[in-house]
């Protein structure tokens, strides 16, 4: 039977595997795995270990992402469908030590709250499997498949704190939106696939950008990728979950979701937009313009008028990718600019948000509370904390010379390098919007510093340990990408989709 | 020929189905009605020579997502009595009469005036098609475990983590009590000592063996 | 125009100018690490680094090589980041010299003259770090530089206002730092377009360098025109030009004293020097075509500033919108496009930098003593305190341009240029000169004469710290109110230089001459003319 069998599929080769290639996810699927084995062997004893083991599962990975960069050779399986370049290893780099970051700021959290622990590390880990699956798809189902390890994970993680009620507000529209964003998305590629045959990028740019003008199919298609990547990146209109999500989630989940989760959005968008649709740009740059100009300038706007810190960063989360979409609005003028800034972008965006959130993590252990109005006189009795705070408001706020500076500069410079209208036209709206911005940075560094503590209470902030190292290095990152701004720029600049785009 | 009349059969049966689904009074007749036609669409897919489809068809629509309505069904009551007179939404009748009437205009036009069918014209990669002696179901076996083997495998992962995380979120038990289920068989029992008393110089083990014995008194408390 | 190029000077192996910027900067790293339970040591160590970098400056001065002052001297450069053309390149020529020297002087007395009045560590820390920013953009040959410097000081600004100031101190931090924030953005889009439209015209690797830029002239008529406009927005909120100024009273009134010396002393020259050493030097066709409208707003800017000035009740407000008009000044001398209006404003930014940062010491040394600021609640100063009253009149006459005094030199090379330039504009700016008198000597009178009733009769006079402090200004005032020969002679040929470029690279613009001997007669200040005229004689002979 099974000789029968053999014999029909005799000429079946089993594709060759680059086991290399490969090697970070199958560490951190392998980690999963110990980390779920753990739980089911030694039930909730083992609920001590479980942020230990996730970080060295993290860590873990990090070292065959570090082999890989310094063997520096590209790498494709697959046919084309799971590439390894110097762009997804510094992606998947972003999101280890993203997850590393969350790791840390979670561990007392979820440790003294009422949370299950192991499932809580278990999902961050697959979750974080499905962006560094993202950083190097390139094929539609490859990048739906790892879009949902992400985010079905994700939608769990939101509503994890199961007794409150607003968290199960942030898990369920965080879930629906997601969902009807998914359900878009998936039919913008079964468009774009019934429109060339193929889920291979590569292929599908070659049979899309052929033509003088688009057909209508090809149209929809890259109208609908779009939109749904712009729910996960939450760009205005499709921003609406994101306050509300973030709010209810458990802090480091809500620090998890606006960090990672955003950046992975922005990674699917960019292998879509610079292997994928690279020559339609008279389809795909409107409207990415119009998504950059409106979520930065909405966004700002409605940050003005919160109250919660968590829902003003939320708000500002959603300028802030207002700002990395900008230079992916010129990416046929400059593609390498524009990639390099938005990826600039987006390790300095998460590293000073990083901090932002366990700032207030640390924050609410003393005043169980988000609102700005709690920061009041908080240098009085967290010196440390406040600097850190503004350290990181700064830095998004782009005050030279932090982090943020930078990466604002290198938007700046990739729109305006394109030397279009339209790109010198999102210059000024990324100008604007950084004053305005600052505006509401600049309110809490002024209740942080000038006013008294409410009710005079300067009992200080216990920040545990775990918690103060992840300050520490976001802080540290924070000020060396400004003062030394080489060292990313130089990583980004050598990162280039072009040599995969073909 | 035998072709037209096995989708003629099959046709009869989808449309019988149909009405069935929407005309029956009682849901469960209803549900019952909708596997006939999810069945029906699985003949024309084999006609088509699409087993594969077919067989995921009856799996999944007819198996699963039936048997979830009927679940539902069941759940809300399914000898509750629905008073069809009264129309929830006003104008609703009235405005599924007028999209109901359009996509059926939008049908009928498309079918019968498009240039060269409604699916457009060849399909784009010809080459592919069922030709080379393969059937679809192991030609899509192949493309699973080539070109699609990465996917498919973290698909199995995402399935798991799906798993796990609904576990989680529906079970309404608080994490205390399943500490408290566990504890006691492998440590003290709280009520050997007087509450309190070992707090100082128990060792770390026992640490938590305490906090979660104080736990779970409380929880039985509430219970 | 090669003769603007940075060139090596005599042997300098040691980065001066960089040291300049980092000492102060490691000075505040190093208050931070300092313990916490000797707080008397911060004063003393911030002192020192603030007066080390000053002992540099004045090294530089005296170094520095008059015969070559047009071009920059001390280059330091490195690069920074290699990709895209980014170097920290820093430099000095007669332009940014006496600025440069002001701020090194500056920063040690307002230092030693103030104390903290709460948390000192901080508060020493970020003066030191407000000193790296306000050196770097004097120094900075970089358009990158330069932007991070601009930007930085307001910083340390924003904090020295919300911590430490009076009043409605979280508003007017928050004020100023949007204000300035605002203009500063779009530059930021200038600075870019610059450095991407001449390298793609030009065809040569993207820089930022100044020097570079600025000798391609490679941006077109329209493009140009723009982004000088984005960095004349940014430099008139800096400045501030009417009607920008908005933000400047609020934040000198409610700032704490060494912010408002700091601000009126060496802020408000970032935007006028940016004027003249990025606006004019990049785009001098669009300096050209949008001059007559600065000279206006400028001509407004004094008018305005002294009406409103006349009209205040609050001293330190008083002072602030004299500032404004002042730099009403400075701004139609350096729109006058000519040596003397140039030289003239650059002049009266070290003036007003001297005289209003005293203005500003002596007022707060008055609130310290009597707690209000009201002129109203003041009165008959000058008997219990005969010392700060004549130190307070000596400073003030030099504010309203009393001839043997600096102010005089200034404002009046500034009317010259701007008479040879925009006739009738000079001549409504010169009423603007009897205002400040009027303001000034009516403000002295109330404040110091008549009878000292109630807590006025007891005011204490100056200490001995606070009267050492003050010497120095009283040196500068009338050093360089009798012989201002050193001083113009080390920014006159830069400043020629920069007119010279603006000639060569501006099709039908010539300098417009100050013909003084025809022009004088028609001016009321005919006599004061020739005094000035004979000086100037002097130093070009």
């Amino acid at each position: 039977m099974l000789a029968a069998l053999a014999a029909e599929v005799g000429d079946f080769v089993r594709p060759p595997i680059d086991w290399h290639a490969a090697a970070p996810e199958l560490t951190l699927l392998a980690f999963g795995v110990l980390l779920t084995l753990m739980d089911i062997v030694w039930l909730e004893r083992g609920r001590k270990w479980a942020p230990a083991l996730a970080s060295i599962g993290l860590l873990a990975t990090m070292v065959p992402i570090i082999t890989l960069a310094v063997d520096g050779a590209d790498r494709s399986m697959f046919g084309g469908a799971f590439v390894v370049d110097k762009y997804a290893l510094i992606m998947k780099a972003v999101f280890i030590l993203a997850g590393y970051i969350v790791v840390l700021i979670s561990s007392n959290y979820i440790s003294e709250g009422d949370y299950w622990e192991n499932e809580y590390y278990g999902l961050l880990l697959s979750s974080i499997l499905g962006m560094i699956l993202m950083a190097s798809a390139r094929d539609l189902i490859t990048i739906f498949i790892a879009l949902e390890l992400l985010s079905i994970p994700a939608y769990m993680l939101a509503t994890w704190r199961k007794r409150d009620l607003k968290s199960n507000e942030a898990g369920l529209k965080y879930y629906l939106m997601g969902v009807f964003a998914s359900a878009i998305l998936l039919y913008g590629m079964s468009l774009l696939y019934g429109a060339s045959g193929t889920t291979l990028l590569v292929d599908l740019n070659e049979s899309i950008s052929a033509s003088d003008s688009p057909s209508a199919i090809v149209v929809m298609g890259i109208i609908f990728v779009i939109v749904g990547f712009a729910f996960k990146v939450s760009a205005v209109p499709f921003h609406t979950w994101a306050p509300d999500t973030y709010e209810g989630a458990p802090t480091p989940v809500t620090a998890f979701l606006s960090v990672a989760s955003k950046a992975a959005g922005f990674v699917a968008l960019m292998n879509m937009l610079f292997v994928g649709f690279i020559g339609r740009d008279d389809v795909y740059e409107p409207m990415i313009f119009a998504l950059a100009a409106v979520s930065m300038t909405v966004g700002n706007l409605i940050a003005l008028r919160q109250t919660n810190i968590v829902r003003m960063l939320a708000y500002s989360g959603v300028a802030q990718a207002g700002y990395m979409l900008a230079p992916l609005a010129v990416a046929s003028d400059v593609p390498d600019s524009a990639l390099a800034a938005t990826v600039s972008y987006l390790v300095i965006y998460a590293v000073m948000n990083l901090g932002a959130f366990a700032v207030v993590i640390a924050v609410a252990r003393k005043t169980r509370s988000a609102e700005i109005d709690d920061y009041r006189g908080l240098f009085h009795y967290a010196p440390g904390l406040t600097v850190a705070m503004t350290i990181f408001l700064f830095a998004l706020a782009g005050i030279p010379p932090l982090g943020g500076w930078w990466a604002k500069f290198r938007i700046m410079g990739a729109v305006i390098e394109a030397n279009t209208v339209s790109g010198v036209v999102l210059g000024v709206f990324v100008a604007v919007n950084s004053v305005i911005a600052l505006y509401y940075y600049a309110r809490i560094g002024a209740k942080m510093w000038a006013d008294e503590a409410p009710d005079g209470d300067l009992t200080p902030v216990r920040v545990p340990a775990s918690l103060k190292s992840a300050l520490v290095l976001t802080v540290a990152a924070t000020i060396v990408f400004g003062v030394l701004p080489g060292l990313v720029g130089d990583v980004t600049k050598v990162s280039l989709l072009a040599g995969v785009g073909g | 020929m035998s072709e037209e009349i096995v989708f003629i059969i099959s046709a009869v049966i989808v449309l019988v189905g149909a009405l069935g689904v929407v005309l029956s009074r009682n849901p469960v007749h209803s549900a019952l009605f909708l596997i006939q036609t999810l069945m029906g669409v699985a003949l024309l897919f084999l006609i088509e020579d699409a087993h594969f489809l077919a067989a995921v068809q009856v799996v999944v629509y007819a198996g699963a997502i039936v048997i979830l309505f009927l679940f539902v069904i069941m759940l809300l009551g399914v000898d509750k009595a629905e008073e069809l007179g009264i129309d929830p939404i006003g104008g609703q009748r009235e405005l599924a009469l007028v999209v109901g009437a359009s996509i059926a205009a939008l049908t009928i036009v498309t079918v019968g005036w498009s240039v060269d069918g409604a699916t457009g014209s060849a399909p784009a990669s010809a080459e592919n098609a069922l030709d080379n002696g393969l059937t679809d179901i192991e030609r899509i076996g192949r493309v699973l475990f080539t070109d699609y083997a990465f996917g498919f495998e973290i698909t199995a992962a995402l399935l798991t983590i799906a798993v796990i995380g609904a576990v989680v979120l529906t079970r309404s038990i608080r994490r205390e009590d399943v500490l408290a289920d566990l504890e006691p068989a492998s440590l003290e029992l709280p009520s050997l000592a007087p509450a309190g008393a070992n707090d100082e110089d128990t060792p770390h083990d026992g640490d938590s063996g305490n906090s979660g014995a104080e736990v779970s008194s409380e929880g039985n408390r509430e219970s | 125009m090669t003769s603007l190029l940075a060139s090596e000077t005599a042997a300098v192996s040691f980065p001066v100018l960089t040291a300049m910027v980092l000492t102060p900067f490691l000075g505040a790293l190093l208050l931070l690490v300092l313990p916490n339970n000797r707080p008397e040591y911060f004063k003393q160590v911030a002192f020192l680094v603030s007066a080390l970098t000053a002992a540099m400056t004045a090294w530089v001065m005296v170094e520095f090589d008059k015969a070559h002052a047009a071009t920059f001297q001390f280059v330091d450069q490195y690069e920074w980041i290699e990709t895209l053309g980014i170097s920290w390149a820093l430099g000095l020529d007669g332009i940014s010299l006496w600025l440069v020297v002001l701020t090194g002087a500056l920063f040690p007395i307002v230092i030693l003259a103030i104390d903290a009045e709460h948390s000192p560590k901080p508060y020493y820390a970020w003066i030191l770090v407000l000193e790296a920013g306000c050196m770097g953009v004097f120094l900075a040959l970089d358009l990158f530089a330069f932007f991070v410097f601009f930007e930085i000081v307001l910083v340390p600004m924003y904090f020295l206002i919300g911590q430490w100031g009076h009043g409605e101190r979280a508003y007017a931090a928050t004020k100023f730092f949007i204000y300035t924030m605002m203009g500063s953005a779009l530059m930021l889009v200038g600075i870019i377009s610059t450095a991407v439209i001449t390298a793609n015209t030009t065809g040569n690797d993207l820089t930022f360098g100044l020097i570079e830029l600025a000798e391609s002239q490679a941006l077109g008529q329209t493009a140009a025109r723009w982004i000088f406009l984005s960095f004349a927005l940014a430099f008139a909120v800096k400045v501030p030009i009417f009607p920008l100024h908005t933000w400047l009273p609020d934040a000198h009134t409610n700032a704490p004293t060494a912010g408002s010396v700091i601000l009126a002393g060496v802020m408000l020259k970032l935007g006028t020097y940016g004027f003249l050493r990025f606006g004019i030097y990049l785009f001098p066709e669009a300096a050209v075509y949008f001059a007559p409208f600065l000279v206006a707003l400028g001509t407004i800017g004094i008018l305005y500033g002294a009406i409103a000035a006349t009209m205040q009740r609050d001293l330190k407000r008083l002072v602030a919108y004299s500032s404004v008009a002042h730099l009403g000044f400075i701004v139609i001398g350096t729109f006058a496009l000519n040596t003397e209006g140039i030289e003239g404003g650059l002049l009266q930014m070290v003036n007003h930098g001297v005289s209003t940062g005293a203005l500003f010491l002596l007022v707060g040394m008055i609130y310290e003593r009597r707690h209000t600021r009201e002129i109203s609640k003041l009165g008959g100063l000058q008997k219990p305190a005969p010392m700060l009253a004549g130190v307070f009149m000596v400073v003030m006459l030099s504010s309203i341009g009393l001839p043997g005094l600096n102010g005089f030199v200034g404002e009046f090379l500034t009317l010259i240029g701007a008479f040879a330039a925009h006739r009738w504009w000079a001549v409504v700016a010169a009423s603007g000169v009897i205002i400040a008198a009027l303001y000034l000597l009516w403000a002295y009178q109330r404040v110091f004469h008549g009878p000292a009733e109630g807590d006025n009769a007891t005011m204490p006079d100056l200490t001995v710290r606070e009267g050492l402090t003050m010497v120095p200004f009283l040196v500068a005032i009338v050093f360089m109110g009798v012989y201002p020969k050193p001083v113009l002679e080390r920014m006159e040929p830069a400043v020629d230089a920069l007119v010279a470029h603006v000639e060569t690279h501006v099709e039908d613009f010539d300098e417009p001459v100050a013909d003084i001997a025809h022009h004088v007669e028609l001016e009321d200040l005919a006599d004061l003319g020739t005094d000035t005229h004979g000086e100037e004689d002097g130093e070009h002979g």
